[in-house]
């Protein structure tokens, strides 16, 4: 009893020192965004601001127009959340419990889009969009015009798609007892009354964890708003974090200040989600 | 439930797509749609008191950075010229430094997408020329009137070859800055700063101070690693006749001549004789910065950000030091036209009127720039003469990066080169003969 007590406590330890290390940067960026550039600057490293200021903050958010910039990064992100979740649990649906012909073949290829880096598949999905039918100038042929480049359809549409996320959702609907099915086949039920009355309501542990990740990742995407967008009006708030590096420096201090507020409402929505993203993870068989 | 399946998926489809294809411009915020509205109506009023206007030509501008200033500046600038020329629109777009913008013009030009209008650093001349995606200027520049009147060297920087690709517009030089106070504790005459690498040496061993066997005061702030120790290396192989770390015509390396070597023992030297250790990629550990250095490089930025620091009210500039040559290194952003850009009248048209002399004029009133031309000279020395003049001579006097696709592994050697030497792991000799055959495997590479 006191040996399992003692472990307790061991691992109780080390658990806390782990997590203060993965918070060492968040508490680092906490504190430089409430600095002086004095401070940052001083050779000598006080952890601590000499004195507790939102100076930077207030600084950093008058630079730009930052309103429009978390309104683009909040529509593109729930955007490409929502679109995401629905196309990717309906084709992890079809690849757990429909019976098609290819099904095999087509699922390899979509594994193999996982091992595809995003950087390889840019410059082909930016022509795409660039050459978009009918849009933005364009013609039939997807030519005179700039097609979907600096729209949020551009910056949608590319997003919605995703192998990790049908893996995610076949992996967890391969876990409901096949009676289900037959149990609403004997009801009369067809595959999309089943999906969408028995698949659904039982999937929020995946759909939150699916969603948070998928949130996460959009909201933090640099790359592909970078290329897609050209206008101030278009910028999301990660592009907007780049107005604090100058050819002489960076401002430390207000690029702090603004990534904490960035940061912001992925924490909020991390905290609420927590609890299904666990059971997600645990639910799905992901480590 | 079948006959509810195909309507509910075009309905999704439909959905889906009309959410997602809703258009920036369409979504604006109100003052930006405000501003549309007024904009749409003195069109309109326009429209209707003047007879009406054939298509204007469109423009994309990218610039590299994002600073507020300098974006206030583009945009009054673009503003200005469409009021001039009113066939022509002008769109501007802003890039950060680094990969970022290399990103975005990577794309731009890999997709037929690039801007007609590309402001940028010299280095990269060296890559997208040979590709063409900078388009040459000499036919535009032979009849330009004011070819005569700018800067020679600028010139001189925005050329490959014989060729001119780029319009100067930023100069950056690295100027020789130092600490009167504290020339003054050391008994040297605060208006005379060293004009040579013998006077530079002296006064550095006058001005360094140890207690035991650490320095606490340098002479000259030299930095001891770092990716800009390749730009002290280059000021002094340059001061010793050297023309560039390599050769940009026939790609000849000349980091490890034996000037460029005696450059590198000179520097060597400097550093034995005491310096506080601080990294160049970390300008804010330049000792000068804190008054621990009497004397270092910097540019016109740093000169402004020192002043109104801990050194405010005590650094002078000096004139680029002579040894075989007056010398300096010289950064420069340039505009450059758009090889693929079917607007080529237009595009020239928008980087005569950014090059013109009221435009200078106005870019140094509003950002500090120094004007490159002549007839501007005296004006500008005028309003500054303390510092202005010596501006204006590193600027003529500076080389720049050297222009070839393989200046990143030129910087990467010479930097690694130079570390080892200030840490005594390598001679100057062995470290610039080592760099010197890395850059060679990479220009037979190329």
């Amino acid at each position: 009893m006191k040996r399992e007590k003692r472990n307790q406590i061991i691992w109780a330890l080390g658990m806390s020192l782990a997590s203060l290390v993965m918070l060492i940067p968040v508490i680092m960026m906490f504190m430089t965004s409430m600095k002086t550039m004095e401070e940052i600057k001083s050779p000598v490293f006080h952890l601590l601001p000499a004195t507790f200021s939102f100076r930077n903050y207030t600084d950093a958010m008058s630079n730009g127009i930052w309103p429009v910039y978390f309104r683009n990064s909040l529509m593109i992100t729930g955007a490409a959340v929502l679109f995401s979740l629905l196309f990717n649990s309906i084709a992890g649906y079809a690849f757990a419990r429909l019976n098609f012909r290819g099904a095999k073949i087509m699922f390899l290829f979509l594994m193999m889009g996982l091992m595809m880096p995003p950087q390889v598949t840019m410059l082909p999905t930016f022509l795409i969009m660039a050459k978009f039918p009918l849009m933005g100038g364009n013609d039939l042929f997807g030519s005179g015009g700039t097609g979907l480049v600096n729209t949020y359809a551009g910056l949608v549409i590319p997003l919605v798609s995703g192998s990790y996320g049908v893996f995610l959702c076949k992996q967890f609907y391969e876990n409901f007892p096949r009676s289900l099915d037959e149990a609403a086949m004997i009801d009369g039920a067809g595959k999309w009354r089943t999906y969408f009355t028995i698949y659904l309501p039982n999937s929020k542990a995946i759909l939150a964890t699916l969603g948070l990740l998928k949130a996460v990742s959009v909201w933090n995407d640099y790359m592909w708003p970078l290329v897609m967008t050209n206008s101030e009006t278009m910028k999301t708030v990660q592009l907007a974090l780049t107005m604090f590096k100058t050819d002489s420096g960076v401002m430390w201090n207000q690029m702090m200040a603004a990534a904490v507020l960035v940061a912001l409402p992925m924490f909020v929505l991390f905290l609420c989600a927590q609890k299904y993203f666990i059971q997600g993870i645990v639910t799905s068989g992901l480590k | 439930m079948r006959k509810l399946i195909v309507p509910l998926c075009a309905a999704l489809t439909a959905a889906a797509v009309l959410a997602g294809c809703g258009n920036g411009k369409g979504q604006q915020p109100a003052p930006a749609a405000a501003e549309n509205a007024a904009k749409e109506e003195t069109e309109a009023a326009q429209e209707q008191a003047e007879p009406v206007q054939t298509e204007k030509t469109k423009l994309t501008f990218l610039r590299v950075g994002t600073e507020p200033e300098r974006k206030a500046y583009w945009e009054s600038s673009v503003a200005l010229f469409m009021e001039a020329n009113p066939d022509i629109e002008i769109e501007y777009q802003e890039c950060g430094y680094g990969d970022d913008f290399e990103t975005k013009l990577n794309t731009g030009f890999a997709s037929g997408t690039a801007p007609d209008i590309i402001n940028f650093t010299m280095a990269s001349m060296g890559t997208r020329v040979p590709l063409g995606q900078y388009a040459c200027l000499d036919e535009y520049a032979a009849a330009w009137e004011g070819r005569d009147d700018f800067m020679e060297n600028a010139l001189t920087l925005g050329s490959v070859g014989d060729s001119l690709y780029g319009i100067a517009v930023f100069p950056d030089p690295r100027i020789l800055i130092y600490n009167k106070e504290l020339f003054v504790e050391a008994g040297l005459d605060p208006d005379a700063p060293p004009t040579n690498w013998e006077e530079l040496l002296e006064y550095h061993k006058k001005l360094v101070k140890k207690e035991g066997d650490n320095v606490v005061q340098t002479g000259f702030g030299l930095p001891t690693s770092g990716t800009n120790m390749q730009h002290y290396l280059s000021v002094f192989i340059e001061e010793n006749g050297v023309k560039n770390l390599v050769d940009e015509e026939t790609h000849e390396v000349l980091c490890n001549t034996p000037e460029a070597i005696e450059a590198a023992e000179f520097l060597k030297e400097i550093a034995d004789a005491g310096v506080i250790r601080w990294d160049s990629n970390n300008s804010d550990q330049n000792p000068f910065a804190s008054g621990l250095a009497a004397m270092t490089l910097g540019n016109t930025t740093d000169f402004h950000n020192w002043n109104e620091g801990a050194v405010a009210g005590k650094i002078a500039m000096a004139s680029p030091l002579t040894h075989e040559r007056q010398a300096t290194f010289c950064g420069m952003g340039f505009m450059f036209m758009s090889g693929e850009t079917p607007h080529k009248d237009e595009v020239w048209r928008f980087i005569e009127f950014i090059a013109s002399a009221e435009e200078m004029w106005r870019r140094y009133e509003e950002l500090g720039v120094t004007p490159m031309r002549e007839s501007l000279r005296e004006r500008y020395v005028a309003e500054n003469p303390e510092s202005n003049g010596i501006i204006y001579e590193s600027i003529n006097c500076g080389t720049g990066s050297p222009k070839v696709a393989y200046a990143n592994s030129v910087y990467n050697a010479v930097n690694d080169a130079m570390e080892r030497v200030m840490y005594d792991v390598e001679d100057p000799e062995t470290a610039l003969n080592t760099a010197a055959g890395e850059i060679q495997k990479e220009i037979d590479n190329q």
